[in-house]
């Protein structure tokens, strides 16, 4: 008799209470010991679903109606439950605030070496191991409330890894944090996987970060397994369809229609070795910058501006921004910059303790925001805060209303749906859609005329997956077409990229650096995207993904075409063309 | 175990399954029956030697009619009879994440409000709860906002005739279960919380004049009473708007919210019924 | 809004109590202040509550208590006199009243107020001082000893709490940009501007709640639960703990044991059931925690002892 997988699930089907369709279909899968398997699939692909039978959650906690067999480490997961199964899968989900149920670091890390009845002395020693191993000794005894979002997230590995789980199993665990912080949690879980051989069943958003690291890459569509194979097929299987689920340095390959797809910036610049020492060394790329259509004075201006929180910290130290109508900014920098500070100073919701904020010709206030409403959207970090009325509908009625919208309203309201792709959820309560739909929501309650003239992003691609995103992007990018302008806060470099006409990089409370996109966020080792870091040096400025697939289209053509010699001035030629083309193409 | 599943012992096995999980943990079972039996004999001793104590003071016997101190104490131990009371009925993990969140929005509304005299939106809460999900949680919801909104405002003596007071009226919102036609609700409702708020305050004043009003009769406690006239009218209106106003949506909330989903097993044709992990749900199945 | 609690960890001997210790501590003097009735013996514990506060260096935290314990008092005081008919020396012959009778204030009744007035000022310190020294985090620990669910759901609260603030301030700050009058306005207007938002609120601290109790049926929660004595009781504990349960007995007892002081219908001479040891050892018992107190703060190697 062969031995027995990990995880072992065949012909399973599942629904959830309420739920027309199955969120998963006959689905057949062995995971062996030892695994690290990456899952991918767009928003309700039945990853999560998945991942919760794995430990019994579905359909224990979830109720529903299920059909199949699930054996995961040698039990049946319909017969025992989350309870049996608890100490041997871990789950550590999104959103760690939804996680902690303790107060304290220490007391966290007990919580599930307590229910699996331990005795104390054991107890006691894999908390501090626990605390120990993770570099969160330091944090024993506060209180968790206060911990950053990166940190909380490893108080939940933690807790979990204390019950020396033989699964571990994490949904998307980096959605909600920034990227320093994902990095962290990623590289600690690859720790895990390669010191103490935990199979990892993983899904996640920030692939550049896990994907080449993966021993098995499955992708879910519609609660099916559609792929199944080792990163490198995953990559080749991809080419012909967009590589949505690839890293940004694989998809850029993938688009340009590379055959063999590199999964890392180093394998790509080996890629492109060959052909790089065959230009011209540095090439300029001409125009392409998108010119400003300043009309009009700016629309936000901040002129020496402090702010100091009571009692706090001063977390603005003299900013000076300007953003004139027809522009679109993006401000980075890490946590605690100053950026979130910078825009609630921007709207008026914090009062300025020295200079001038200017926000649409006035001096901004709490009380004098609700009468913006017509000429200015914020979609906030958490899309749940924006959200009031019971039904989609509602919400987009109660946003017309607010606005002063004299027209037909519901007229309105069916159009915008239509426009976001949003019909049939009219009736479905807000929260309950995915987070992809819900940002969308958000924008299209934004966008809903009078078309504002400012548009406020705050974190807008957080959580969301590639197709998500690159649909965001476009609705953004349109609106902004129309002449109209965006203040954006992100820390999404590949979405600031393909946004931005202007950066801002924020450091210690001050602007540090602002200035045209193109120079700020190239050349750089953390605030730059994969293409950047892969082509600046060919390509100074290069930030877009359109112009990387631009010029490695044309690599590819000269590699297909290489045998025979081309003069390297040729190539660069070529290449130069083609990236304005690109550009031209964008505008 | 259900009939006709002899057959499928790895299938039915749930039972047994988590009854074997606690053993997993290499502590033997004992711990569970313990658990039991220690408090439900604590509270019967407890329930004992309080109505002793009252019997006592109040026929004069020296120490137990010191009421300055002994209101406190009692109000001390009627809190833990009751706590011990409740905590003997077994809450799933919805149940217990549902009455922390309670509370914390109860304790954050209270603080929210704190600048109105008497108009907050923790009795409103705790009645609300004791309605949606019975008297007992209705009860460690109302317990629980008073003792956390406390740790953020300050405890005082206050704190357990806050507990006690808030508690009852989380308690008395499962006698709002007997009203069928929401209209007839409604009405019951917004009379409960409203008196609620006179009898809050009422509850309050029951501790300040046995221990510093004297002599202790009626209209000492009448006078001690108007002195809080106003708070307890504000606090009475306040409850009232926020009845007509959030009753039913939130109601309808925590009604989805403790909708309990079974689920159903397909495999090789056979079917099962359980629940979603919860011991009394299986307990009907 | 306050997002911190009341409490505030410091190093010093108070704080250092082991939080049973500590309760046996503060409810001994609420119940030797509740059940003294000779205002010399008050006098001498209102000196002492003074010197713990001192000793646990929470002045500050302390005052708001210190203001509504004296609006109490004010109150107490001034009740007092109105309902009391008891006293032999009449003061000021009121006009007659509904409820309340005949309105004449007497000496004894409005010494009787005074006192209590203090008391209840001595009472609310003390309960402040608890609240600002003791863990509510270590309280909930021993909470859990004797009640696993309600601790637990008490933790939740308290954890979920300051996110639920925060929650709050970016609703408001999001639905003041989308255009809803938060501020300004009517009052009335302003009020019902913010009915939708608290029950987005309140929905979404169940949704919340909803997939905390996910994550702890993933960790194994339901089949009950052991939970280890964290906290040691230290040499400290073990002085402090029995002689603050001596004191209240000894309170007690003498209250009941002749050594009561009267106030109707003529107030006792004070000075008259005063008693010399049970002042000595009530004044001692301060004095004692002062000493232990200022040495754990200044010799090391006594806090390394107690």
């Amino acid at each position: 008799m062969e031995e027995m997988a990990l995880v072992e699930i065949s012909d399973l089907t599942y629904w959830y209470p309420r739920g027309e369709k199955p969120a998963l279909r006959e689905l057949s899968l062995r995971v062996e010991k030892g695994e690290f398997v990456l899952l991918t699939g767009p928003t309700g692909c039945g990853k999560t679903t998945f991942m919760r039978l794995l430990n019994g959650l579905v359909p224990h906690f979830h109720g529903g109606v299920l059909q199949g067999r699930a054996l995961v480490c040698g039990m049946d997961v319909v017969a025992s439950g989350p309870r049996a199964l608890s100490s041997r899968v871990g789950m550590v989900f999104q959103d760690p605030e939804d996680q902690l149920v303790s107060t304290t670091v220490e007391r966290e890390v007990a919580f599930g070496l307590e229910n699996a009845r331990l005795p104390a002395p054991v107890i006691s020693k894999r908390v501090e191991e626990m605390l120990a191993g993770m570099g969160l000794s330091r944090l024993r005894r506060s209180f968790l409330p206060e911990l950053s979002g990166g940190e909380a997230q490893k108080v939940v590995l933690a807790s979990i890894l204390a019950l020396h789980p033989e699964v571990l199993v994490l949904d998307e665990p980096t959605s909600q944090l920034d990227p320093l912080s994902s990095e962290e949690l990623l590289t600690l879980v690859r720790r895990i996987h390669e010191e103490t051989g935990t199979t990892v069943i993983m899904s996640e958003h920030r692939l550049e970060r896990c994907f080449h690291y993966a021993t098995r890459v499955i992708h879910m569509e519609e609660g099916r397994i559609c792929f199944d194979g080792s990163p490198a097929q995953a990559a080749r299987w991809w080419g012909p369809r967009e590589g949505a689920f690839l890293p940004p340095v694989a998809r850029v390959f993938a688009r340009a229609g590379w055959e063999e797809i590199p999964l890392t910036v180093n394998q790509a610049r080996r890629l492109i070795h060959g052909l790089e020492s065959r230009g011209s060394g540095k090439v300029e790329v001409p125009g392409g910058r998108r010119e400003g259509t300043p009309r009009g004075g700016p629309l936000v201006e901040a002129r020496d501006l402090w702010y100091v929180y009571p009692e706090g910290p001063e977390a603005l130290r003299g900013v000076d921004l300007r953003l004139e109508r027809g522009r679109n900014l993006v401000i980075m920098g890490e946590n605690g910059s100053g950026k979130s500070t910078l825009l609630r100073c921007f709207l008026g919701l914090l009062p300025p303790t020295r200079g001038r904020v200017l926000l649409l010709g006035e001096r901004p206030s709490r009380e004098r925001l609700p009468g913006l409403a017509a000429r200015l959207a914020y979609c906030p970090q958490n899309p749940n805060a924006f959200f009031l009325s019971p039904t989609v509908r509602e919400e987009m009625l109660r946003t017309l209303r607010l606005r002063g919208y004299r027209g037909d309203a519901e007229e309105a309201v069916r159009r915008q749906l239509d426009r976001f792709g949003l019909e049939g959820t009219e009736e479905r309560d807000p929260r309950d859609l995915s987070s992809g739909q819900k940002e969308k929501l958000v924008l299209a309650c934004a966008l809903l005329p009078p078309v504002p003239e400012l548009l406020v992003l705050d974190e807008p691609t957080r959580g969301l997956d590639y197709g998500s995103k690159r649909e965001i992007m476009e609705i953004i990018k349109e609106y902004g077409d129309g002449g109209s302008t965006v203040a954006a806060v992100t820390h999404d470099v590949e979405f600031a990229a393909a946004l931005a006409d202007e950066a801002a990089i924020m450091g210690n409370g001050k602007s540090i650096v602002n200035g045209a996109a193109e120079d700020m966020l190239s050349d750089s080792l953390f605030f730059s995207p994969q293409v950047n870091r892969l082509l600046n040096h060919l390509f100074p400025g290069l930030i877009r993904e359109e112009e990387a697939v631009a010029v490695l289209e044309g690599m590819r053509e000269r590699m297909a075409a290489g045998k025979e010699r081309q003069s390297g001035e040729a190539a660069s030629a070529c290449s130069r063309a083609t990236v304005a083309s690109a550009r031209g193409s964008r505008r | 175990m259900l009939p006709g599943h002899g057959c499928l012992r790895e299938r039915v096995a749930p039972m047994k399954e988590s009854r074997e999980s606690r053993v997993d943990g290499n502590v033997p079972g004992r711990g569970s029956t313990f658990g039991q039996w220690v408090p439900r004999a604590l509270r019967r001793l407890l329930t004992a030697c309080m109505f002793a104590f009252i019997f006592l003071g109040i026929r004069g016997v020296a120490p137990f009619s010191r009421w300055s101190l002994n209101s406190l104490f009692l109000a001390l131990v009627l809190l833990v009879i009751l706590f011990l009371r409740f905590e003997e009925r077994e809450y799933g993990a919805r149940e217990v994440a549902a009455v922390g969140a309670l509370a914390a929005v109860g304790a954050a509304g209270r603080v929210f409000f704190a600048a109105l005299p008497g108009v907050q939106p923790a009795t409103f809460l705790a009645v609300l709860t004791g309605y949606a999900m019975g008297a007992e949680t209705g009860f460690l919801a109302g317990a629980l906002i008073a003792l956390l909104s406390n740790i953020f405002l300050g405890h005082g003596p206050w704190t357990p005739w806050q507990m006690l007071a808030w508690g009852l009226a989380g308690a008395s919102g499962g006698l709002l279960g007997a009203f069928r036609r929401p209209k007839s609700l409604l009405a019951a409702a917004a009379i409960l919380v409203t008196s609620w708020g006179f009898i809050f305050g009422w509850l309050m004043n029951l501790w300040f004049w046995l221990s510093f009003v004297y002599p202790l009769n009626w209209t000492s406690y009448i006078a001690t009473c108007s002195t809080s006239f106003w708070f307890d009218l504000f606090h009475a209106a306040g409850n009232l708007v926020f009845v007509l106003a959030l009753w039913r949506p939130m109601a309808e909330m925590l009604r989805r919210y403790r909708e309990r989903f079974r689920f159903r097993y397909l495999g090789e044709g056979r079917e099962w019924a359980s629940s979603g992990g919860d011991r009394q749900a299986r307990e009907v199945v | 809004m306050k997002l911190i609690p009341v409490y505030r960890p410091r190093e010093t001997f108070i704080h250092g109590l082991h939080p049973l210790a500590a309760l046996a501590l503060y409810a001994s003097l609420v119940a030797v202040v509740l059940v003294l009735q000779n205002p010399l013996y008050l006098a001498v514990c209102g000196l002492g509550v003074l010197s713990l506060v001192l000793l646990a260096e929470a002045g500050e935290e302390c005052r708001p208590f210190l203001l509504l314990g004296m609006f109490m008092a004010f109150l107490v005081a001034l009740l007092n006199p109105l309902v009391n008919r008891q006293g032999g020396h009449v003061l000021v012959y009121g006009p007659r009243l509904p409820v309340l009778g005949r309105l004449d204030v007497t000496l004894e009744a409005v010494a009787y107020g005074a006192v209590s007035g203090f008391r209840i000022l001595l009472v609310v310190v003390l309960f402040g001082l608890a609240s600002v020294t003791v863990s509510p985090d270590d309280l909930l620990d021993i909470l859990s000893r004797i009640s696993l669910r309600s601790s637990l759901s008490a933790a939740l609260a308290v954890r979920l709490y300051p996110s639920l603030v925060v929650e709050a301030r970016e609703m408001t700050e999001v639905q003041l940009a989308r255009g809803e009058r938060l501020r300004g306005g009517r009052r009335w207007q302003r009020a019902r501007a913010h009915f939708p938002l608290w029950m987005a609120l309140f929905r979404g601290s169940l949704d919340r709640a909803a997939n905390i109790a996910e994550a702890m049926s993933a960790r194994g929660f339901g089949s009950g639960r052991v939970t280890r004595r964290r906290l040691p009781l230290k040499g400290r504990d073990l002085v402090v703990l029995p002689l603050s349960l001596a004191v209240a007995a000894a309170a007690v007892f003498s209250s009941t044991g002749g050594g009561g002081y009267r106030y109707f219908p003529l107030l006792d001479n004070p000075l008259a059931g005063f008693r010399t040891w049970a002042t000595v050892s009530l004044a001692g018992f301060f004095a004692l925690l002062q000493v232990i107190g200022r040495c754990w703060k200044k010799w090391p190697w006594w806090r390394s002892r107690i």
